[in-house]
């Protein structure tokens, strides 16, 4: 048995509590006169000791009750060896793999991949122990291992390939964790596939299986898939209103006979809207755009179709949102033009920036407009009205961002109304005396949100930057600082307020105290501190069958409904219906499952959210690389995969890894008949424990 | 011939003797009366019987005496009923013993077998004075206490309940050194009534009831328990301490319990049997049980000395 929160054992401990509480009781026992103990004996001192359990089945019941809980926090799991017993009776441990993602609906691969199944079963005696396992991306284990080949048999005529891509790795792993501890047993491996390289991801490198253990691989796919697809798709909008976009896509072909012209349709809101005609070589790529696409008004969607008719057909479409993205509305106070003119154009410029900005003299902005804002710029401020500056306090306590930046106007008297939300407290200004004396950035955290997108590249100019003025700041709790210079004076501090956070950049972002705005780095570090700043999500175009989306991200406003929802509310249920693409509804459970609401998705197309009066579209597209029907030689695949050697008759070996184990503990869910059984020894208990309190006068 | 008892009911005179209900008469005295004259009420017929060829007196007859006592002559004179009474009726000595020791203060209930044993001592001190009794009484516990020879005053009786209402109980039991010295103040044998709850040595106590015998008393002993005495049910580990000699024992009585009731019994069966081959009268009253079971008790042993 293992535990998947072994620390909280340490819960056990707690058990010494009632035994302490009866040893304690009886120590300090009632002092009572009598009349006379003339014909009392003494009672031997052993005697009292056994007696001190003198209600042994309630001190029971009580350590159980406990034992239970705490066994149950701990999420116990069985690991094969420990569920089934398998420690004798010799025969074989088989696990068999079948690969069901998108690429095996090709021609009969799934279908060839069934029989290949079904052959290894027959091939099976009495004693054998089967398990069987379906893989794409994610894996499932099917039955459990004293199940008889004719139900795993009636198991694999219910299966059908989907639309995920394919991974290796994990069903690998739970293989060889299945086959763990089976050590009197001769365990082999059954692998189905069609063994499409693009299967081993990178997550696969540092996968081993043990080497007593006997890999079969069956390739399914024997002769060579002909296949046209779409790959990727890209939409660019070529102003910023997004009402006319450039899409690119990819067009592929895989084993034609010949070169063929085909045609690229592209549906907008379901009606045609343009064609593109292409030539395809026999394996050929090509790019094909659609430029200066008028895009309706709201939402809308666009579908292309690769005309041809393939023994793959789902993925000649591609699907996408055409929407305008979600903006980020920011408001820029403080300073004058030459202030924020490099700052303005790099939050604007570009057309994909989704940041819209307005710039205000901080006194002349109602507070109570602040709150249509996502994120406020302090740049270059002086003193603030005090209306103006208990209003950006609120502000950010509701959860706004605000990015403070700091200049020459900017001094620790004009930011005191603010220090309450600030990361740090201005102190004075340092100026570089002369050359040298100027300093670099220091240290910055790369993985940080407002710098892991950035390449190498951005990173030298960045950290070549001198910066000839700055604030000294003295750093306040509950601060983070992100970046800091050569002379340890912080460059970049946030910090959180609920769900308000709050940037200070202690030096410009003007040419006057350092020269970033002339670095190519300057825009997207501009961009990302203000996004951060406002906890900006954008949602992409398109998704990936096989994703699982949290709802939230697609609508910030459905939050609210989705809690209602989650609070087992069903009242709202009417107003929410979910269908799949292929028009299956899905039930609202399969969305509120977990911590928090969400879709996976598991066809491609449109799934359409009708959500109260409005209706949302989320796209989702096939993995590109499952169109990749090329189907090498597994040998030289299975050669390169490492085997490690694990001492026969050893210990069983637990299953290693978190996810391995909390598939293993999900399946099982022994918790729950823990905390069921807890309960019961408490109701007992307390039944026990009334009668004796009521049954025994004092 | 023992007069029949009604049941201690709640509407039955006999419900005055109720240990309960006498602990909140604040008066020894009236708690005498009210038991004695609650019993008398409930018997079919007086308690009051004897003959003698002494006359004493007459006494006007009340329900209950038999008619063949009334004096026909003086009816016929005066058109009253009077009952003859001869001296041979009140011309007991009763000797009341009365173990103060510090056992007796136990009580699990409203009332300590110390009050107990008062009341019931009162009641027969008054019942005895009722009919002409010598009473005469004896504290004692580790030695000699108090004692008042008998005496058929009404000015004694007070001044024996005053004895009574002022016994504390305190120290320890000995029975032989105080009651052999009152055996030999005793010159002219009646009734020996030793109410106590015998927490002695058996040897001890009827070594000293013997020569009560063989000076030819009647004797009844009565036991006075308290209802958690016999019992022993406490519920958890206690510490007891002894009343009379301070000793403390940790014990679970739950374990104790079986041989301490075995020994109890044995005690008093010990007790019983010795005082069945030596004649004399012992019974167990415990503090819920009314008092009249004792004062039967009395009667009856008073009628045998006549």
């Amino acid at each position: 048995m293992q535990f998947l929160n072994p620390l909280l054992l340490l819960g056990s401990l707690a058990l010494i509590g009632p035994i302490l509480v009866h040893l304690v009781r009886r120590e300090t026992s009632r002092q009572v006169l009598f009349s006379s103990l003339m014909f009392i004996r003494r009672t031997p001192r052993a005697s009292l000791r056994k007696q001190r359990l003198r209600n042994p089945l309630l001190l029971l019941l009580r350590l159980a009750a406990l034992l239970l809980l705490v066994l149950a926090f701990a999420r116990p799991l069985l690991t094969d060896s420990d569920a089934l017993g398998l420690s004798g009776s010799g025969g074989r441990s088989l696990v068999l793999l079948l690969d069901d993602s998108f690429s095996m609906r090709f021609g009969d691969r799934f279908e060839q991949a069934r029989t290949q199944v079904r052959s290894i079963l027959q091939g099976t005696s009495p004693g054998d122990r089967v398990q069987l396992v379906r893989f794409s991306d994610s894996t499932r284990l099917l039955n459990r291992p004293e199940a008889n080949p004719r139900e795993v048999l009636s198991l694999i005529d219910a299966l059908e390939p989907g639309f995920s891509g394919t991974d290796y790795g994990p069903a690998l792993r739970l293989a060889d964790q299945l086959l763990a501890g089976t050590a009197d047993r001769s365990p082999e491996i059954h692998w189905v596939s069609d063994f499409q390289e693009s299967g081993w991801k990178p997550g696969s490198q540092g996968i081993s299986i043990d080497e007593r253990v006997d890999l079969h691989a069956y390739p399914v796919a024997s002769t060579p898939g002909t296949n046209v697809s779409i790959g990727q798709v890209t939409i660019q909008p070529e102003d910023r209103s997004s009402s006319r976009v450039t899409i690119t896509a990819e067009t592929r072909s895989q084993n034609l006979r010949q070169a063929l012209e085909l045609v690229l349709a592209l549906e907008i809101n379901e009606q045609p809207a343009g064609s593109r005609t292409v030539r395809l070589g026999v394996d050929d790529r090509r790019v094909v755009r659609f430029e200066s696409v008028a895009v309706p008004r709201g939402e809308s969607h666009a579908r292309l179709d690769l005309q041809f008719e393939d023994s793959l057909p789902e993925d000649n479409f591609a699907y996408s949102s055409l929407s305008p993205p979600p903006r980020l509305k920011t408001l820029l106070l403080g300073g004058n033009r030459r202030d924020h003119y490099y700052l303005s154009r790099a939050l604007t410029a570009s057309p994909d920036s989704p940041i819209d900005l307005e710039v205000a003299e901080p006194g002349r902005i109602p507070p109570a407009r602040l709150s249509s804002y996502a994120a406020v710029i302090l740049n270059n401020s002086g003193p603030l009205p005090a209306e103006t500056a208990s209003a950006l306090v609120r502000f950010v306590e509701s959860g706004g961002g605000m990015l403070l930046i700091s200049g020459p106007r900017t001094h620790a008297d004009s930011l005191s109304e603010l220090e309450e939300i600030l990361p740090a407290r201005l102190l004075k200004r340092y100026r570089a005396a002369g050359q040298g004396e100027d300093q670099l950035i220091g240290r910055l955290q790369k993985r940080h949100p407002i710098f892991n997108h950035f390449e190498e590249v951005h990173f030298s100019y960045l950290m070549a930057t001198p910066f000839t003025d700055f604030h000294l700041v003295e750093s306040l709790a509950g601060s983070q600082v992100l970046a800091d210079l050569q002379n340890g004076s912080p460059l970049l501090l946030e910090r959180g307020l609920g769900n308000g956070r709050v940037l200070l950049f202690t030096s410009s972002l003007d040419r006057n105290w350092n020269q970033l705005p002339l670095k190519s780095v300057f825009l997207p570090f501009c961009q990302e501190m203000v996004k951060y700043a406002a906890r900006f999500q954008p949602s992409p175009r398109a998704y990936r069958v096989g994703e699982r989306v949290a709802l939230e991200s697609l609508n910030p406003q459905w939050s609210k409904a989705l809690a209602k929802l989650s609070r087992s509310n069903r009242s709202y249920a009417h107003t929410w219906t979910v269908v799949a693409p292929s028009g299956r509804e899905i039930p609202l459970d399969d969305l509120l499952g977990g911590d928090s609401s969400s879709l996976q998705l598991t066809e491609p197309g449109f799934y359409r959210f009708r959500v109260q009066e409005t209706e949302h579209l989320l796209a989702a597209n096939l993995d590109p690389r499952e169109s990749d029907l090329s189907s090498p030689n597994p040998e030289p695949l299975l050669a390169q995969l490492p085997r490690e050697s694990r001492q026969a008759g050893a210990a069983p070996r637990q299953p290693t890894s978190l996810d391995g184990r909390h598939a293993l503990e999900n399946r099982q869910h022994l918790w729950w008949y823990l905390v069921l059984t807890a309960c019961l020894a408490l109701l007992v208990e307390s039944l026990l424990a009334n009668r004796y309190s009521n049954g025994v006068p004092e | 011939m023992i007069p029949q008892a009604g049941t201690a009911s709640q509407h039955s005179p006999l419900r005055f003797l109720d240990p309960a209900v006498l602990s909140r008469i604040g008066s020894l005295e009236l708690v005498a009366r009210t038991v004695v004259e609650g019993f008398i009420s409930g018997l079919h017929r007086s308690p009051f019987l004897g003959f003698s060829v002494d006359f004493a007196q007459y006494r006007q007859y009340i329900e209950g005496d038999d008619i063949r006592q009334i004096d026909w002559k003086v009816f016929a004179r005066s058109d009253r009923h009077y009952v003859k009474q001869y001296e041979g009726e009140t011309s007991t000595n009763v000797y009341l013993l009365l173990d103060i020791s510090g056992s007796m203060a136990y009580r699990s209930d409203s009332v300590t077998k110390m009050d107990y044993a008062r009341y019931l001592t009162a009641s027969l001190a008054y019942f005895a004075q009722r009919q002409r009794d010598r009473a005469g009484l004896t504290t004692f516990a580790a030695g000699l206490v108090d004692k008042l020879p008998p005496r058929c005053r009404r000015e004694h009786l007070l001044s024996l309940l005053h004895l009574i209402d002022k016994a504390r109980a305190e120290s320890a039991t000995a029975f032989g050194k105080p009651l052999r010295a009152l055996a030999e103040t005793i010159r002219r044998r009646g009734i020996v009534v030793l109410v106590s709850d015998l927490y002695a040595p058996t040897g001890e106590i009827l070594e000293s009831i013997r020569q009560f015998r063989f000076q030819g008393n009647d004797v009844i002993v009565i036991q006075i328990l308290d209802p958690q005495e016999q019992r022993f049910d406490f519920s958890d580990s206690v510490q007891m301490v002894d009343m009379e000699t301070r000793r403390r024992l940790v014990m679970d009585p739950a374990l104790v319990r079986a041989d301490y009731l075995a020994r109890l019994e044995s005690h008093q069966q010990e007790i019983r049997n010795l005082c069945g081959a030596l004649g004399v009268d012992f019974m167990v009253l415990d503090t819920s049980q009314p008092l009249d079971r004792a004062l039967y008790r009395y009667i009856s042993t008073r009628q045998k000395s006549m």
